[in-house]
């Protein structure tokens, strides 16, 4: 009897305790699991909640401290010296804590998108700091040493084409610290005008979407390397900071100043952007320009030697504007003094550069050698409502307007996905001409920017043989995604031409002017509505003539030229060129362009003249820089181009996106025990555009964490109830 | 009492747990140890989701007192000394007779305390969208009853009452829809997450309700 009992005792506890500890298993195992989806959900949701921390792509607001009020105001001082087709601009920035602990000031700049950054200066009180350039990592080590060592420290950092980041670190209380910044550019020449923008604000950018590839392809797109290791820039930092201020803070206001050396009489001088007044003066006193930046008048100060060549200063009627939108400083030389060729040199050591403009010949026929065909893209995302979808549709309709019998034509309309009037191009008629005015007027911004699909569309129309195709493309170009977009270009291109129009305040011109390059065709910027139809003319008088083709330069000494592939000239837009080849003391460069314009051989001789402003080496660094980093659509290797671009930028003191201007004040400003806080600076946003926030996260763990500890206890309860339920249990 | 055991095996569920050739004592110490774990965790678990919401309620009344000293002209008050935020304005929910003070800035950790006031959007009572997030299931749940032409009012610090009247209610989806700031009068908006009842977070779908000012 007892040996049955032991025997009945052992039959039954292991089949019980199999089973009981099977469920232990499956039970242990699902609440680990539940657990882990617990912790991994709530980790994507807090990294929703902090939309800085991901990078997302959008315009954001973010709140790392909620101390928006306490953000001063930046006051940005904009000096511009301009020598032939060279400018030089400094933008002076004064950094104020206006606060009560040590900060930390970030700002995005906008820069031209062929700025050529090659000077920082970090001024604080008497004592002026001058930046050095550094490979972008050794100069983000160097900054956050400094940061962290207490010691005031000022970085500027390239983190897109046209986008540039200053950090300034331990501000004290109370304490100002200015940030000078220079850079080099050139004057652009359209139709017998020169225009010279700076940009003071920009417009916040539609990014891929914001999934890891997404935002892989953005970061990858825009910074070519791994991120920047100080905290709060980590991947994805070209959209940080892109954010508009809050209401209630004053915009930024900037003084504008200008001296103006072109080198030839002027018929006309003024601003395209604001109201300003113009001096002209005799000779070099204009040096002493203004001071106020104390390191200013050296580097701001154009060496004008013979002869003494009129110059224009340049200010704003009201003595602060606000930073609301670019400044256009436009002047036009008396009709005949223009040289149709010109040619600017730097000597720096062994090695001389020039930049080389050549000014088309006026074209001699006017009538239209080829039918076209032309695809007009319009921009209705919702950064274009407001103003700049106005202007679009005025620009698109006068577009149309254009059109004559015998063209064909197409309308292709796009905000997140595209869509287009016609399946194929149509002939112009009056029919389809009122069906495209209908199509137009019923546009409406809203939704986002899909650019890749309107290109995509726009290029895969069928073609018409015999008809020259010219895609005429509307946009404020607020994209992210760039590289992705010039590959698609050049990939289904064929024989079309990609004409862009900048519309609004603010475009993303360093997307629509490489865009314009990848498509063989050009770029046009319309910042006013009242300039539309004379833009629009004026553009659709030079689709009808491409003034100068074939182009050959001949270079005495192996050059070193960009861009390598000398592209057709249109008439009333100049070609410019840089090169450099090796110095031949006491000769002066003496070079011949040959081409074929309308049909006829063309050819002009030109000899070279100092710079009077240093920078020609620069601007050709700048561009050489550029074609290095375009190379990558052609598929050269990323530590190839590194490579070469780290040598040229070191070499000639550029900001690029390998590297990065620091300059570190030794004299410690903090304690180690006061504690450190960031602050981003908003940027104002661009007159016209409408403003837009993201979605904050905004839900608990907590009902999922209470259904968990629910089932957790469910099951301790269960696994208890079966164990009692055996009554060998409490015998043994 | 430690003899295997060879008897046929009854059909069970089993699973390759590799458990049942365990010693018995140490089984039952298994066993023991699962029950216990599993009631730990059911419990910090229940803590957790329950201090959610207690912290929210108690944040309240913290904001009450900083709302007090915000209306008396400190308008940085924190409602904590290490806090970086501080009361921007009241808002009253219909069906309620107790304000929620609402914070600058809608960061996570802001939204955990009180309701948000957007960074950048409108200053409440200044043309413009003002923006309000909350939490769909503290601050916020109540906004599930919401009906067109309720009314809501926001207390400023100067005291003033400014009333607004539900004109929209709607569902988006955040990844989508664009929080549009411009308006040429006196906008409030109010975003929390959908569906109300939803257990995980993180989703996309955001309740939003416009409400105008009237006078």
């Amino acid at each position: 009897m007892r040996k049955l009992k032991i025997l009945k005792r052992h039959a039954l506890s292991p089949r019980a305790l199999e089973e009981l500890e099977t469920w232990i298993g499956v039970l242990l195992a699902l609440a680990a699991g539940a657990l882990l989806y617990a912790t991994l959900t709530a980790q994507a949701a807090r990294a929703a909640e902090f939309p800085s921390d991901v990078g997302a792509p959008t315009l954001l607001f973010q709140s790392a401290s909620g101390s928006f009020s306490a953000a001063a105001p930046l006051e940005t001082d904009l000096r511009i010296s301009v020598a032939g087709v060279v400018a030089r601009v400094r933008v002076a920035q004064r950094f104020l804590n206006s606060g009560t602990s040590y900060v930390e000031a970030v700002y995005v700049l906008p820069l031209p998108d062929d700025a050529a950054v090659d000077r920082l200066s970090m001024k604080i009180g008497e004592r002026i700091v001058e930046g050095e350039i550094h490979e972008r990592q050794q100069a983000e080590r160097i900054y956050g040493e400094a940061r962290a060592a207490g010691q005031r420290a000022s970085l500027v950092r390239q983190t897109s084409a046209n986008l540039f980041t200053t950090a300034v670190a331990n501000i004290a209380p109370g304490e100002h610290i200015d940030i000078t910044i220079e850079y080099l550019q050139t004057a652009r020449y359209d139709a017998g005008e020169f225009s010279l923008r700076v940009p003071m604000t920009l417009t916040p950018r539609y990014g891929a979407p914001d999934t890891p590839e997404g935002l892989a392809a953005l970061s990858s797109a825009i910074l070519p390397e791994a991120p920047p290791t100080i905290e709060g820039m980590a991947a994805g930092a070209p959209l940080r900071g892109l954010r508009s201020g809050p209401r209630s803070t004053p915009g930024h206001e900037a003084y504008v100043h200008a001296v103006l050396a072109p080198g030839m009489p002027l018929e006309w001088l003024g601003s395209r952007s604001h109201e300003v007044r113009s001096v002209r003066q005799q000779g070099p006193a204009w040096t002493a320009s203004r001071g106020g930046g104390g390191s200013s008048a050296a580097s701001a100060g154009v060496r004008v030697t013979a002869p003494p060549a009129d110059l224009h200063v340049v200010d704003t009627v009201a003595p602060r504007v606000p930073m609301d939108r670019d400044f256009v400083i436009a002047w036009r030389p008396q009709v005949g003094v223009a040289p149709a060729i010109a040619a600017l040199t730097e000597t720096v050591g062994d090695t001389t550069y020039a930049l080389l403009m050549i000014l088309p010949p006026a074209a001699a026929h006017t009538g239209r050698s080829q039918p076209r065909e032309q695809i007009f893209v319009i921009d209705s995302s919702g950064s274009m409502g407001g103003q700049s979808m106005v202007q679009a549709k005025a620009a698109l309709k006068d577009g149309l307007g254009r059109l004559g019998s015998g063209d064909r034509f197409n309308v292709i309309d796009f905000d997140s996905s595209a869509a287009s009037l016609y399946a194929a191009p149509q002939n112009f008629t009056s029919a389809t001409y009122a069906q495209a005015l209908r199509f137009v007027d019923g546009l409406v911004a809203d939704g986002g920017t899909n650019i890749g699909a309107a290109i995509e569309m726009a290029l895969a129309q069928p073609v018409t043989s015999r008809y020259l195709r010219q895609v005429i493309f509307l946009t404020d170009g607020a994209v992210g995604a760039e590289t992705a977009l010039f590959t698609a270009i050049e990939q289904r291109l064929g024989d079309a031409r990609l004409f862009t129009i900048g519309i609004g305040s603010a475009p993303n011109s360093y997307f629509m002017r490489k865009a314009a390059q990848f498509g063989r065709g050009t770029y046009t910027h319309i910042g006013d509505i009242r300039d539309v139809s004379a833009k629009m003319t004026a553009l659709f008088t030079k689709l009808e003539r491409i003034a100068l083709s074939d182009v050959v330069i001949d270079w005495r000494e192996a050059v070193e030229l960009y861009p390598h592939a000398i592209p057709d000239v249109y008439a009333g837009e100049p070609l410019v060129l840089a090169a450099s080849f090796p110095a031949v003391p006491d000769q002066p460069l003496l070079t011949t362009a040959f081409g074929q314009a309308a049909g006829l051989p063309w050819r002009q001789t030109v000899g070279g003249v100092p710079s009077e402003l240093p920078g020609i080496a620069a601007l050709w660094a700048r561009r050489k820089i550029e074609h290095l980093i375009d190379s990558r659509v052609a598929g050269v290797d990323e530590a190839v181009i590194r490579k070469l671009v780290i040598e040229t930028a070191l070499e000639h003191h550029l900001v690029s996106p390998y590297t990065s201007l620091v300059a570190v004040d030794k004299t410690p400003a903090r304690s180690a025990a006061a504690a450190l806080e960031r602050r981003n600076i908003d940027n104002t946003m661009p007159a016209g555009a409408q403003w837009q926030a993201a979605f904050p996260q905004t839900a608990t763990p907590g009902p999922l964490l209470r259904w968990l500890g629910a089932i957790a206890l469910l099951a301790a309860a269960s696994l208890l109830a079966a164990a009692r339920a055996q009554p060998w249990r409490s015998a043994s | 009492m430690r003899r295997p055991w060879h008897g046929a095996m009854p059909i069970m569920l089993t699973l390759p747990v590799g458990l049942h050739r365990r010693p018995l004592r140490r089984q039952r110490r298994l066993r023991r140890l699962a029950v216990a774990a599993l009631i730990a965790l059911g419990v910090a678990l229940l803590a957790a989701g329950f201090w959610l919401p207690a912290k929210a309620e108690v944040a309240q009344h913290l904001l009450n007192r900083a709302w007090q000293r915000t209306t008396v002209g400190d308008a940085a008050a924190k409602p904590w000394p290490w806090a970086d935020t501080h009361p921007v304005v009241r808002l009253t929910l219909p069906g309620s007779d107790e304000p929620l003070t609402v914070l600058a800035g809608a960061s996570g950790r802001n939204l955990a305390f009180a309701p948000t006031l957007l960074d950048g959007s409108a200053a409440p009572g200044s043309d413009g969208v003002t923006v309000i997030a909350g939490h769909r299931d503290t601050h916020f749940r109540s906004l599930a009853s919401l009906a067109l032409g309720d009314e809501l009012t926001l207390e400023r610090p100067d005291g003033s009452v400014l009333t607004y009247e539900v004109a929209d209610l709607d569902v988006v989806d955040s990844t989508r829809a664009e929080l549009r700031l411009d308006a040429d009068e006196s906008i409030v908006v109010l975003v929390t997450c959908w569906p109300f009842e939803a257990v995980t977070v993180g989703g996309s779908w955001r309740y939003v309700v416009t409400a105008r000012q009237r006078f």
